[in-house]
């Protein structure tokens, strides 16, 4: 089984279902959790801030 | 007839399905939002400390005009105050000075800038009570988070002397090493220091375009859920800058710092006291401490590469000043900024110190 298969089963779920406002859901947690493990171990420290 | 009247229906109908999934779309954003924010607030509050700085005309930061912000950890939360100059708290100084009036300016990061207190409890505050008790006497906190002695050597020579000041205080913290190898701004080339970039405000790029979506400013101010994005992203920028300079992230570890940094900050610092010897001004550095538990603080200062004068006057605040207090009632035990009383002991210090020595010597 291919590892997109997971993703085109959720496309084709979205398709048929017609519940595209899942879509957003989906799109905002996968780059939370790509962000997530991007910038392990970056918990701020004492004495260093937020830059912005 | 009858075709185009399914069509219409047809039309209708494809529409309406657009609108409500739309509004389905908007609904479910919220609600993963609140969820989110929900979920941050009971298993991981953020520290939630506004950045209110913006580039200054000389290229590096600077906090923004007339603030009035908050400040909230799980430890203390507090109100921020910046002037019209975004210097720290509501009082208004003249760049010219009056002939009656005694001027000191306070350089320094966020210590001295007073994270952890209200405006009227940091030391700069304090200091100004005490001595307005004897004369006329302004004490100007330009104290910015994050600074190292670079970005305070700057300040002081492109803003700092325009404000003709009669004393200079430096409040030199331990992570000012970090942040002059990480700002760029000098480098040491053949036992010389040298100007390097002209700018460091690190992602202010990014402030200032987020800025403009609407509630962003509200959004960082009380959502916990983009606080972690925002502390997230930042520390990984920084981490990603210090290892551009092959150096890890800031620890409190003396063995851990290369002589490159220890040799930078050295002649920072000594540039900073030749700056008061030839301004003919009175240099107070303060070596504040960084409490690394309760029993242990630290500090860097590299005192024995130090060219003192009898303009510049070194404080060790640890043994001179907090010595007989428990760390834990001078600092804040996760955020290890000064808690008021550590302020309120520095200013009542100083105000002792400039009067008996600095104003006495001059008489």
């Amino acid at each position: 089984m291919s590892k997109l298969s997971i993703i085109r089963e959720f496309w084709g779920f979205l398709k048929e279902r017609k519940k595209w406002w899942l879509g957003p859901i989906v799109v905002f947690l996968l780059l939370l959790g790509v962000l997530i493990i991007f910038t392990e171990g970056s918990a701020l420290a004492p004495f260093i801030y937020a830059l912005f | 007839m009858r075709h185009s009247f399914k069509l219409r229906v047809a039309i209708i109908n494809n529409i309406r399905n657009i609108f409500v999934n739309l509004f389905l779309i908007i609904i479910s954003c919220v609600l993963l939002f609140a969820v989110l924010e929900w979920s941050f607030r009971l298993f991981n509050p953020q520290l939630i400390i506004p950045r209110y700085v913006e580039t200054s005309s000389y290229g590096i930061r600077k906090h923004l005009n007339n603030v009035n912000g908050e400040i909230i950890t799980p430890e203390f939360s507090h109100k921020i105050a910046t002037n019209s100059q975004g210097f720290r708290g509501k009082k208004e100084y003249s760049i010219t000075k009056d002939s009656d009036v005694y001027r000191i300016i306070v350089l320094g990061d966020s210590v001295t800038f007073g994270y952890g207190v209200e405006d009227k409890e940091t030391f700069s505050a304090i200091l100004e009570k005490k001595l307005s008790l004897v004369k006329k006497v302004e004490v100007i906190n330009m104290g910015v988070s994050g600074f190292g002695t670079a970005e305070e050597l700057i300040k002081l020579r492109k803003e700092g002397f325009n404000y003709n000041p009669d004393l200079v205080i430096l409040g030199y913290f331990p992570n000012d090493h970090f942040n002059n190898i990480i700002s760029n701004l000098f480098k040491v080339e053949n036992g010389k220091l040298i100007r390097n970039a002209e700018v460091f405000a690190p992602a202010l790029f990014i402030r200032d375009r987020l800025n403009k979506v609407p509630g962003y400013t509200f959004l960082s101010q009380h959502s916990h859920f983009v606080n972690f994005l925002r502390n997230r992203i930042s520390y990984s920028i920084i981490r990603t800058i210090g290892k551009a300079h092959k150096i890890d992230s800031y620890v409190p570890v003396k063995e851990k710092i290369t002589a490159k940094e220890n040799e930078l900050t050295a002649m920072l610092l000594n540039e900073f006291i030749q700056e008061g010897y030839k301004h003919n001004i009175s240099v107070i550095i303060l070596d504040i401490p960084e409490m690394i538990n309760k029993k242990q603080s630290y500090s860097n200062l590299p005192t024995e590469l130090l060219l003192l004068n009898n303009k510049t006057f070194l404080v060790d605040v640890q043994k001179q000043i907090f010595e007989s207090y428990p760390l834990l009632e001078i600092n804040y035990k996760v955020d290890k900024h000064l808690r008021p009383l550590g302020h309120e002991l520095i200013g009542d210090w100083l105000s002792a110190f400039v009067k008996e020595r600095i104003w006495a010597e001059k008489l």
